[in-house]
């Protein structure tokens, strides 16, 4: 070829290479492929069951001289309330034992059954307010806030509200070990484990439990003493599930220059995670801490807060749980763990105990957010700004709440002889609405 | 004085050029012509014309046959002759021909007809042919073809028939026998008629001194159609058939004809491997003939048999070491090429070492179990369990979706062939090999155009190391990379197969770029429309292997057909570029990568405008530019394979581009340079860490697979919790690869068993046995596997009798469903094209295999020119 010809050759390359350029910017529409639809199913749930733990637990006797003795002490006042359905079983007001309410319904929530137990207790060696939300029993679940150190002491209430025998494994996890416990219940049946025995004395400990058959129900019992003097109650049932995300509202210096807050955070990933916790509160005395918490491992934060009321927001990178120990000082020392809340929409029904409450409603989202409060006596209509909380004292027997947006709940009990954080959750069966997506 | 009347009958048909040299011939004759008839069967007037001014006779009988065209010669002499001379047009008789012919009949009274010897036209030292026998089925067969003439066969000898160009023959003889049958298939009229004479009692010798330049137009295809009634194969092969009915016992007639079906379809292996699929065809008209005209058959059985014995053709019929001979003397040809200009080969130059480099940076590939990165699942356990799948029109997904499944599963069907008892680590095996694959196509399709060895390892690893390439392998990318991996053999074979120097040789390349196209349309479907475009620019610039090329489609579309089919029905188009459900998700063809990589390429390839040939510019050129712009055509998959494609083309011409570079200064400059960035990009790619997740390629747990194995048709529903909550109806031993379909994306499985899959799903989670067992008896349910790890549900399922608790396992808890169940299976139904599909695949890879039609042909002659 000739040279005219091997130039012309070169020019049409680069012209087809710049055809080609500009080419790409042609693009194609293509349609959307469509997304599989999930089918609502529903079904009839099974009956609505809720435990109380019944009263408090007390080793050693009244004097503490009494070895191997474990006795459940005084009464537990329960307070429930009661949706549309069939009651299966209803129990006392006042119960000295470890009671089972159960309930048959369609629709199930709080609004179905909700329940609480509380206990005001004045003895040599156990002084304080204990209270929790009965809970339904669960297959497997949490307990982070084991305190074995000095001054503390540590019961497992387990119970087992179903007609047959059922074995409970408990996985110990201490700071630098883990040893597990196996525990059988005969139908119907309650214990109360001292666990001295089991987590020496580990000042920080959690505790994994896992049936092996039906659904259990466990709540952990911490007693405090200096000294001789009781210095707080409490009882707990199990904690969040692990997230990447939690909220605690309604946490309150109350102790201020006499004993810390502490937020101890469990890891039960098996890597190491970071955790960003925000203390978020009502002024300008907010706190950021970031803090990496090991694998299968505690972390706990101390903040230095000026008194007043917080919300602790805890992100991670990781799925975390954590639970908050909150000293008091009233005409008693107590004091109370705070336990994430659970994110509500829509309705949620909270059955109050006989004692001075107060409710901390939290909205950790970037938008205000509008909570309709309905009362015994008439409804009311608050808002909560966005990341922050509002404590609103409450009064009745019961409250709904509702509200279109995700809220966080946490129960404040103040009387002068004791405090507990009561921590509501949403009591429901799957049954209705379950959303299936079939491949 | 020569004392033999002869008359010739010139049997002509519009070939005036041939008809002009032979009528010179036979007026050169140096014995006495009595008369000479032009018959003249097309009316060509250029020809009449012609044969007057020689002052022969011209006849114009209309379009007869040979035979009758003959006999109205002989009809129009004025005088009756004793012999008489038949000439074609396309036979040129040397002086002495006839005279040697007429000796010959002097000399033997017996003798009635007389052949002479055959020699090719355009090439006078070759032997056409020397006498005309059959083999003991009753095929013609040539004495002696192709074979130079040095005399070797200069011996007047009995044969059983001779070829009626320059036959010369008894008028009494011709007359006694009725002259030639024109009922009898063309190529068998010489045989026949001549058989009738020996059976009769005369003899039939070849002069070998006679000699008649024949140009063979029959045997050339040159003739039209018509006058063979088809081609020269289906002219041999009804031949064949009519010669068989008259020779072979009557029991054998009847066997042959009942079982022809038959024979023609096992002879269609044989013809593919012998590169010969054309013959195929001619064997099934020829049965469609025989068939129905078995009355004509058996009539000319009975005519020849009439006339005597067949014990004097036995002792003529062609020997075993005849046809042994003939055999071997098919694949004597001229080789393809001078030994120096053979480039050297990827072994001879040692560069095959550097195979090493792409298998060293694909080594965390290297295969240990069933790659599970990016969503790849494990195949099937077996061969016989994965073929099911292959070109399939069914997903075993809820209760059989009628979607085909991918076209990328013929890559697994090749893993299967490679490890049938375990295709995953076939399939893995695949994979780490890909880059190895991309070196050694690479280097083949150098070696073609480059000749320096250096320069075109440098290409090879240039595409195999290339940025592109790794990219593909960091990111699991398979179907890309396998793809990629295939288009430089695709290049090769196409190239060879264009450059082929006889059809058998066309056809074997043709077969391995046939399946080398269906690989790719299976990986990448716009790559396969780039080859397929650089497929019909080469057949059209070479139409005579142009034809043969373009059977090449034919495995691809096979391998695309369920998925046209499809885009047809369903009026989308875009599935059409999308071959797996693993395949990339669109990418951005001129990413920086592309963009830089490109660019080196294209400033470096451009001066071979000025050092190399045009037609390899504007090929290579063109490629890489139809390639970029094919490579925007990316509406649901990535074009990554295109852009590689382009760089692959590039990289050729720059390796042109390096060769050229006389000074040795610049030019190891330029390779140094060239040889640090391929190794940097290798470096980048054993850098580059890439995990393919090898796993055992059981996807169920162990009791499930085990009953599966004794109940093809088990069911597992496997729950897994969140939300919404997930249930998968997972037939048999669970979801493997090939039942995987990329038009599940766009066409989700819809079907009335899934409101009733959702039922049993929810009532499961919410431990509600009352309404589960009626709806277990309905749906197929035999397992109950919870994948994700929920205590919760788990206590809910496992509170419910009907379920048999069978152990946690590493794929989740799991449960035997305990109910009478009273549902069906619906069966996969088959698309009936699906075997066809299978049937062209297997003869592309009969006419790929490598037989002594395609590979000894180079043998003797090579040796030879040394």
């Amino acid at each position: 070829m000739k040279l005219p010809g091997r130039i012309l050759g070169v020019v049409l390359t680069l012209a087809g290479l710049a055809g080609a350029w500009f080419l790409q910017g042609v693009s194609f529409e293509v349609a959307q492929s469509p997304k599989p639809e999930s089918i609502s199913v529903s079904t009839t749930a099974k009956p609505l069951q809720l435990y109380c733990q019944g009263p408090l637990a007390e080793l050693g006797g009244k004097d503490g001289t009494d070895l191997g003795s474990m006795a459940l002490v005084g009464k537990a006042d329960v307070r429930y309330r009661l949706g549309a359905g069939s009651l299966v079983s209803e129990p006392e007001s006042r119960v000295t034992e470890g009671v089972a309410i159960a309930m048959a319904s369609r629709e199930q929530t709080t609004a179905t059954l909700a329940a609480v137990q509380s206990q005001l207790i004045q003895r040599p060696r156990m002084a304080g307010l204990a209270a929790t939300n009965c809970g339904q029993p669960q297959a497997e679940g949490w307990l982070l806030n084991g305190m074995a150190g000095s001054g503390f002491e540590s019961i497992l209430h387990v119970a087992n509200p179903n007609p047959v025998e059922v074995q409970i494994e408990l996985v110990f996890h201490l700071a630098a070990s883990s040893n597990s416990h196996l525990v059988t219940l005969a139908p119907f049946e309650s214990q109360q484990l001292s666990l001295a025995s089991f987590v020496e004395a580990e000042p920080s400990f959690a505790i994994h439990f896992q049936s092996s058959g039906q659904k259990v129900s466990v709540a952990l019992q911490n007693r405090s003493s200096a000294g001789l003097s009781a210095t707080g109650v409490e009882l707990k049932g199990p904690t969040a599930k692990a997230s990447k995300s939690l909220a605690i509202p309604g946490f309150e210096i109350l102790a201020d220059g006499l004993a810390k807050p502490s937020l101890r955070i469990f890891n039960p990933g098996p890597a190491a995670a970071n955790a960003l916790v925000t203390f978020l509160g009502s002024g300008t005395n907010s706190d950021v801490v970031e803090i990496e918490v090991p694998a299968a491992g505690f972390a706990e934060v101390s903040p230095e807060l000026q008194v007043g009321d917080y919300l602790v927001l805890i992100e991670s990178d990781a799925e975390l749980m954590a639970e908050l120990y909150n000293p008091f000082v009233g005409k008693n020392f107590d004091f109370g763990w705070l336990t994430p809340a659970e994110a509500f929409t829509g309705e949620l029904t909270v059955v109050m105990p006989s004692f001075a409450t107060k409710i901390a409603i939290a909205n950790p989202s970037t938008a205000e957010l509008t909570v309709v409060l309905t009362f015994d006596a008439g409804s009311q209509a608050i808002r909560v700004p966005a990341r922050s909380q509002l404590q609103v004292p409450v009064i009745g027997k019961s409250l709904s709440l509702e509200s279109q947006g995700e809220y966080f709940v946490n129960l404040i009990l103040t009387d002068p002889k004791g405090y507990a954080v009561i921590t509501p959750r949403e009591n429901q069966n799957l049954g209705s609405n379950i959303q299936v997506l079939v491949r | 004085m020569a004392s033999l009347s002869v008359a010739a009958i010139v049997v002509s048909h519009a070939q005036a050029d041939l008809l002009a040299r032979s009528l010179e011939a036979i007026s050169q004759q140096n014995h006495p012509i009595q008369q000479v008839v032009v018959v003249e069967t097309a009316g060509d007037q250029t020809s009449i014309d012609l044969a007057l001014s020689y002052g022969f006779s011209v006849i114009e009988p209309g379009p007869l046959r040979l035979g009758a065209a003959i006999q109205a010669g002989i009809n129009s002499l004025s005088d009756t002759p004793g012999w008489i001379w038949v000439l074609h047009e396309d036979a040129i008789p040397e002086p002495d021909a006839l005279k040697y012919l007429s000796q010959a009949a002097e000399i033997s009274p017996s003798v009635a007809i007389i052949g002479p010897k055959l020699l090719e036209l355009d090439n006078s030292i070759q032997i056409q042919q020397l006498g005309l026998t059959i083999t003991p089925t009753g095929r013609p067969f040539l004495l002696v073809q192709r074979e130079y003439d040095q005399g070797q066969h200069d011996r007047a000898g009995d044969t059983m028939a001779v070829s009626t160009a320059g036959m010369l023959v008894s008028l009494g003889v011709w007359q006694q026998l009725g002259g030639l049958d024109d009922t009898t298939p063309v190529l068998a009229q010489d045989l026949e008629f001549c058989a009738k004479a020996r059976v009769a009692g005369y003899r039939v010798i070849v002069e070998a001194n006679a000699r008649v330049h024949h140009a063979g137009l029959s045997m050339q295809g040159k003739r039209p159609r018509s006058w063979l009634s088809g081609s020269f194969s289906q002219g041999i092969s009804r031949a064949h058939l009519h010669f068989a009915t008259l020779y072979l016992p009557t029991f054998l007639v009847f066997a042959i004809y009942l079982t022809l079906p038959l024979m023609v379809l096992l002879s269609i292996p044989g013809n593919l491997l012998q590169k010969r699929p054309g013959r195929s065809v001619a064997q099934f008209s020829g049965w469609i003939w025989a068939w129905f005209s078995v009355p004509a058959r058996l009539s000319a059985r009975k005519r020849f048999r009439s006339l005597g014995s067949l014990k004097p053709l036995k002792g003529l019929i062609a020997t075993r070491s005849q046809r042994s001979k003939r055999r071997r003397g098919k694949y004597e040809v001229e080789p393809e090429a001078s030994p120096e200009s053979l480039r050297p080969g990827i072994f001879r130059s040692n560069s095959a070492w550097f195979v090493l480099l792409p298998l060293i940076a694909s080594i965390q590939l290297f295969p240990t179990g069933a790659i599970t990165a990016n969503g790849i699942l494990p195949l099937g356990a077996n061969l016989e369990k994965l073929l099911p799948f292959i070109a399939s029109n069914s997903l075993p997904i809820l209760d059989s979706v009628s979607l085909p499944t991918d076209p990328f599963n013929w890559w697994l069907l090749l893993a299967a062939l490679i490890s049938p008892a375990e295709p995953s680590l076939g399939f893995a095996a695949l994979v780490f090999a890909a880059l190895s694959m991309a070196f050694f196509g690479a280097w083949q399709l150098g070696k073609l155009f480059i000749s320096k060895p250096w320069v075109i390892t440098l290409v090879a690893l240039g595409y195999s190391l290339s940025p592109q390439l790794l990219i593909l392998k960091a990111n699991m990318a398979v179907v890309e990379l396998l793809a990629a991996s295939t288009i430089p053999w695709a290049l090769f074979f196409l190239i060879r197969a264009l450059g082929a120097f006889n059809s058998a040789r066309a056809w074997r390349w043709t077969g391995l770029l046939g399946l080398t196209l269906a690989l790719l349309a299976a990986a990448s479907p716009m790559a396969f429309a780039l080859l397929g475009l650089t497929v019909l620019v080469a057949a059209l610039s070479k139409p005579k292997r142009g034809l043969i090329l373009l059977w090449s489609y034919l495995p691809a579309l096979a391998v695309l057909y369920p998925l046209g089919r499809f885009a047809l029905e369903a009026q989308n188009w875009t599935v059409l570029t999308q071959s797996s459900a693993i395949a990339l998700s669109p990418t951005e063809p001129f990413g920086l990568v592309n963009l830089v990589v490109l660019g080196v390429l294209v400033l470096v390839s451009l001066p071979t405008w000025f050092v190399s040939d045009a037609k390899i510019n504007f090929g290579f050129f063109g490629f890489a530019i139809a390639a970029l712009c094919l490579s925007v055509i990316q509406p649901i998959a990535s074009s990554a394979p295109l852009t590689i494609a382009a760089a692959l083309a590039l990289l050729i011409l720059a390796g042109l581009a390096i060769e050229s570079v006389r000074k040795r200064t610049i030019s190891s400059l330029v390779g140094i340079t060239v040889t640090a960035a391929v190794l940097y990009s290798g470096y980048f790619g054993l850098l580059n860490r890439v995990d393919p997740e090898f796993k055992s390629s059981r996807v169920m747990p162990a009791l499930v697979v085990a009953a599966s194995d004794q109940d093809p048709n088990l069911r597992t529903l496997v729950i897994e919790v969140g939300d919404p909550l997930t249930a998968t109806y997972v037939w048999g031993s669970g979801q493997k690869l090939e039942m995987s379909s990329a038009l599940l994306e766009s066409y989700p499985a819809k079907s009335d068993i899934q409101t009733a899959l959702a039922e049993i799903a929810a009532n499961l989670v919410a431990g509600n046995q009352d309404k589960l067992v009626p709806l277990l008896s309905e749906t197929r349910v035999d397992f109950v596997l919870l994948a994700t790890p929920n205590p919760e549900v788990e206590v809910g399922i496992s509170s419910l009798d009907i379920l048999q608790p069978a152990g946690a396992t590493d794929y989740g808890v799991l449960w035997r469903v305990e109910s009478e169940n009273q549902s069906s299976v619906p069966a996969i139904k088959n698309d009936p094209i699906r075997p066809w599909q299978f049937g062209v695949v297997a003869a592309f890879a009969l006419l790929a295999l490598p037989t002594r039609a395609s590979i000894l042909g180079r043998r003797r002659k090579t040796g030879g020119a040394k």
